[in-house]
């Protein structure tokens, strides 16, 4: 069983590959069919010898060029969506709708060329005439009205939406017929008579489909509408700009109607909206593809549309430029090649500064708030030359590589001792769950699609990780720029660590400032306080006995008291030497040092370098050194003998205390030796501890010692 | 507390052996029944529990409970003795905390005698 599914399941997923590649087939089919209409259109455009009273779609040559070059976009954009998501009906229409407008086009230059220009030259233009009556219909209803029907997830909005799909689809077939079928010349081709004209129909109103097709825009745009009112975030923002756009195209052809119909201001107000209505679908399409990241094309597309648009604006120049020299010169059909090579020379010399502008135009439309990777890390240098504040650096730091990228969330995470801590977050909502702290150079943690480490000289300093949203990766282009981000990040972080450990070696000295107070203020309380109240009751029991007792007796209780009083003086004098060692300052480093040893339980080989005075910070913290290595020596080491020596190495005083004993030292937190491994810190040195098992115990310090 | 029946009889508690020792020598000096001493918290209770003293004479600072919480518990014995705190530290040192104890009352150490000890005792039951 299990094997047959296993079969099966390859099975499927072949046919599914399959499948998928002969949808790509078709798409690039698509697109390049429309390309070629498209070339071929120019093609006609440019060596099409103008004519009087030559009929233009638009009015011009140029713009009819120009809208050429625009409904490219269509077949274009179709395409890439169908390759990114071949079960989309949006890509679909706009492939289809592509496809069919750039037939309308090149029908209506073929006729031209056919019936205008060269007549009898070119076979079957009569057909290409009689195309340009209806091809352009089924272009318009999935245009404007399947596609807003179904944007963008390709359903309808529901099932109570489909009549509103059959009406469209019946206002096509009813437009595209009632128009096919129009009896007598073609409109634009006087002499041409519709070879399919039939009366029958023609005597039907040939507004009727076109009143069907403003309807079924207008209730497509009413289903955008709704789906815009019950949508959120960011698809919301996707429809919206696609609502517009549709709703613009039904006013104009509420206003095209009315003009129809004789109205004038009307008719000059539908001659100014339609072309901005037919561009406005496909434009706000745009925008919620590349704006909103819909059907992640953003990236992909970026230098295909520079190029692209590059392209078109040229092109368009090119035969504006051409068709205005060619009416100067009035040299119809007469254009030298020479000439044709001059003026494209002069237009790309020209367009030349136009072309990096359009380049980071179109930068800046695929890219919108987010600004171009070289604009983010040129930013992210800028603000870290302005600031190293951490509390400022690192929130910045996490916003731009999230703006940079669209992440829904970045974290940055920093390594501190015993793990990673988050030190900045993006966006800052407090109530965002937060991912589990990953395992340094682990794989991403839950709920984090990448983790891009930040090491400096090799060292692992800490992490951002990137939240995308659902379903997104990186492109290769983006991941280069967090892992540039990175890079520069390095500095921040160890900056920031620098100043965490600052931190926290301050919080060290402060605690041990406080525990060695509380030690001493025991010290006073359990030793010498205690002593004097025994001392008080030994001098008031004798007070009382003084009467009465023998003299022998008073004597002996007076001597006891006297021994007690030099004990607590012994006392005090230790305690005072604990709060700080005056032999220090008074006998110089040498002798301070020759007194511990001789207190010390074990011998002690003094090997003292004579050094000059230093700084009394740096000898105090020597004693306290020494002092502290050889308590430990007599408490833990079970050493027979021990070593003290010191000595200068240009500007570092070099401290070592080795002793002979068990070794297996570790300083934990909060001991003597952790509290004086700040305490060398803080005089600029450092402090290391050697302490193999059975290999004895080596203190080593290095402070700088220098005037 | 008991009614009189000669000699009071205390039990000392501090973790220091030198003063216990003076204790001891002032207490009896002054007719006191020194039944027992105790060097920590817990050894007290035990000690209360076992020698039913009349008096105890409790060191706030102890090495496991501190004295408040070793009066806390022995208030709670059947019958408990009376307690009165010692210190080598000023009973202004402590703050509320002496007053919220259940103890007869507070001797700095240094002024310590059957006397001030008889009167707590006397001035609490």
């Amino acid at each position: 069983m299990e094997v047959r599914t296993a079969v099966g399941g390859a099975r499927s997923i072949v046919a599914r590959r399959t499948r998928r590649r002969a949808t790509l087939a078709v798409a690039w089919a698509g697109l390049g069919t429309a390309v070629l209409l498209a070339t071929a259109s120019l093609v006609l455009l440019v060596v099409t010898p103008p004519v009087a009273a030559e009929p233009t779609l638009t009015g011009s040559r140029p713009v009819d060029g120009g809208i050429l070059l625009a409904f490219l976009a269509y077949s274009a954009f179709g395409a890439l969506i169908v390759a990114r998501r071949r079960d989309n009906r949006v890509g679909w229409i706009f492939l289809g709708a592509g496809v069919g407008f750039q037939l309308w086009l090149f029908a209506h230059r073929y006729a031209v060329a056919g019936l205008v220009a060269w007549p009898g030259a070119l076979p079957g233009a009569t057909l290409a005439a009689w195309l340009t009556l209806w091809i352009v219909v089924p272009g318009f209803v999935l245009a404007f009205t399947f596609l807003p029907q179904v944007f963008p997830d390709g359903m309808l909005l529901s099932p109570r939406w489909r009549p509103a799909a059959w009406f469209a689809a019946a206002a096509l077939i009813v437009w595209a017929v009632t128009w096919a079928t129009v009896p007598g010349p073609i409109a634009g081709f006087p002499g041409v008579d519709n070879p399919v004209g039939i009366t029958a129909i023609g005597r039907l109103d040939s507004g009727i489909g076109w009143v069907m097709f403003v309807l079924a825009v207008l209730a497509s745009a009413a289903s955008l509408v709704v789906r815009y009112v019950r949508a959120s975030g960011v698809a919301r923002r996707q429809i919206r700009w696609l609502a517009y756009a549709v709703a613009w195209m039904g006013l104009t052809l509420v206003v095209v109607s009315v003009g129809s119909e004789g109205v004038r201001a009307a008719e000059v107000a539908g001659e100014v909206l339609f072309p901005l209505a037919i561009a406005g679908v496909p434009l706000a399409a745009f925008v919620a593809i590349f704006r909103h990241d819909l059907y992640d094309l953003d990236v992909v597309v970026s230098k295909t549309l520079t190029f692209g648009v590059l392209v078109a604006l040229i092109t368009v120049a090119y035969v504006a430029v051409v068709a205005t020299v060619g009416a100067v010169a009035g040299a119809a059909g007469e254009l030298s090649l020479t000439l044709a090579v001059v003026v494209t020379a002069v237009v790309a010399v020209a367009f030349h500064p136009v072309r990096t502008r359009v380049a980071r135009l179109a930068d800046r439309l695929v890219y919108g708030s987010r600004a171009t990777p070289y604009e983010v890390l040129a930013g992210f240098s800028r603000r870290l030359g302005g600031t190293l504040d951490a509390e400022d650096a690192l929130p910045q730091m996490a916003r731009i590589v999230g703006e940079g990228v669209g992440a829904t969330a970045v974290d940055v995470w920093l390594v501190v001792s015993g793990g990673l801590r988050r030190v900045a977050l993006w966006p800052t909502d407090p109530h965002r769950s937060s991912p589990t702290s990953p395992e340094a150079g682990s794989s991403p943690g839950p709920g984090t699609d990448r983790v891009v480490e930040v090491r400096d000289r090799g060292e692992l300093l800490g992490t951002i990780n990137l939240t995308l949203p659902e379903g997104r990766t990186l492109t290769p282009t983006e991941d280069r720029l967090v892992r540039d981000l990175a890079a520069h990040a390095g500095l921040v972080l160890s900056n920031v660590r620098l100043l965490e450990q600052l931190k926290a070696s301050r919080q060290r000295l402060i605690t041990a400032q406080d525990e060695e107070r509380r030690r001493i203020e025991r010290d006073i309380h359990d030793g010498v306080q205690q002593r004097l109240v025994t001392l008080a009751l030994a001098l008031r029991m004798a007070a009382t006995r003084a009467g009465r007792a023998p003299p022998t007796e008073l004597e002996a209780r007076l001597e006891g008291i006297a021994a007690e009083v030099a004990e607590t003086l012994a006392e005090l004098r230790r305690l005072a030497r604990g709060i700080h060692p005056a032999i220090v300052t008074e006998g110089g480093l040498a002798a301070a040092l020759e007194s511990l040893a001789q207190r010390a339980p074990v011998p002690v080989e003094l090997q003292l370098t004579p050094v000059d005075r230093l700084r009394t910070s740096v000898e105090v913290s020597v004693y306290y050194l020494v002092a502290e290595a050889l308590t430990n020596v007599a408490k833990h080491a079970r050493a027979s003998t021990a070593t003290v020596a010191l000595d200068r190495h240009a500007d570092h005083l070099r401290i070592e205390v080795a002793d002979d004993g068990a070794g297996g030292a570790r300083p934990s937190p909060g001991s003597g030796l952790a509290g004086l491994t700040d305490r060398v810190a803080a005089l600029g040195g450092r402090l290391e501890l050697d302490s193999p098992a059975g290999g004895g115990t080596r203190v080593r310090a290095e402070i700088p010692c220098g005037s | 507390m008991a009614t009189w029946r000669g000699p009071l009889s205390a039990l000392i508690v501090d973790d220091h052996g030198g003063f216990r020792a003076w204790a001891r020598t002032f207490l009896e000096a002054e007719g006191y029944r020194v039944v027992g001493e105790a060097a920590g918290g817990t050894e007290a209770i035990s000690a209360v529990r076992r020698l039913r003293p009349d008096v105890v004479l409790l060191d706030v600072h102890l090495p496991d409970l501190d004295g408040f919480e070793v009066a806390r518990r022995v208030a709670a014995e059947p019958a408990p003795p009376a307690v009165v705190l010692v210190s080598s530290r000023e009973v202004e040192e402590f703050g509320w905390r002496v007053g919220a104890t259940s103890v007869c009352g507070f001797i700095s150490k240094v002024d310590l005698s059957g006397e001030r000890l008889g009167a707590l005792v006397e001035g609490g039951s």
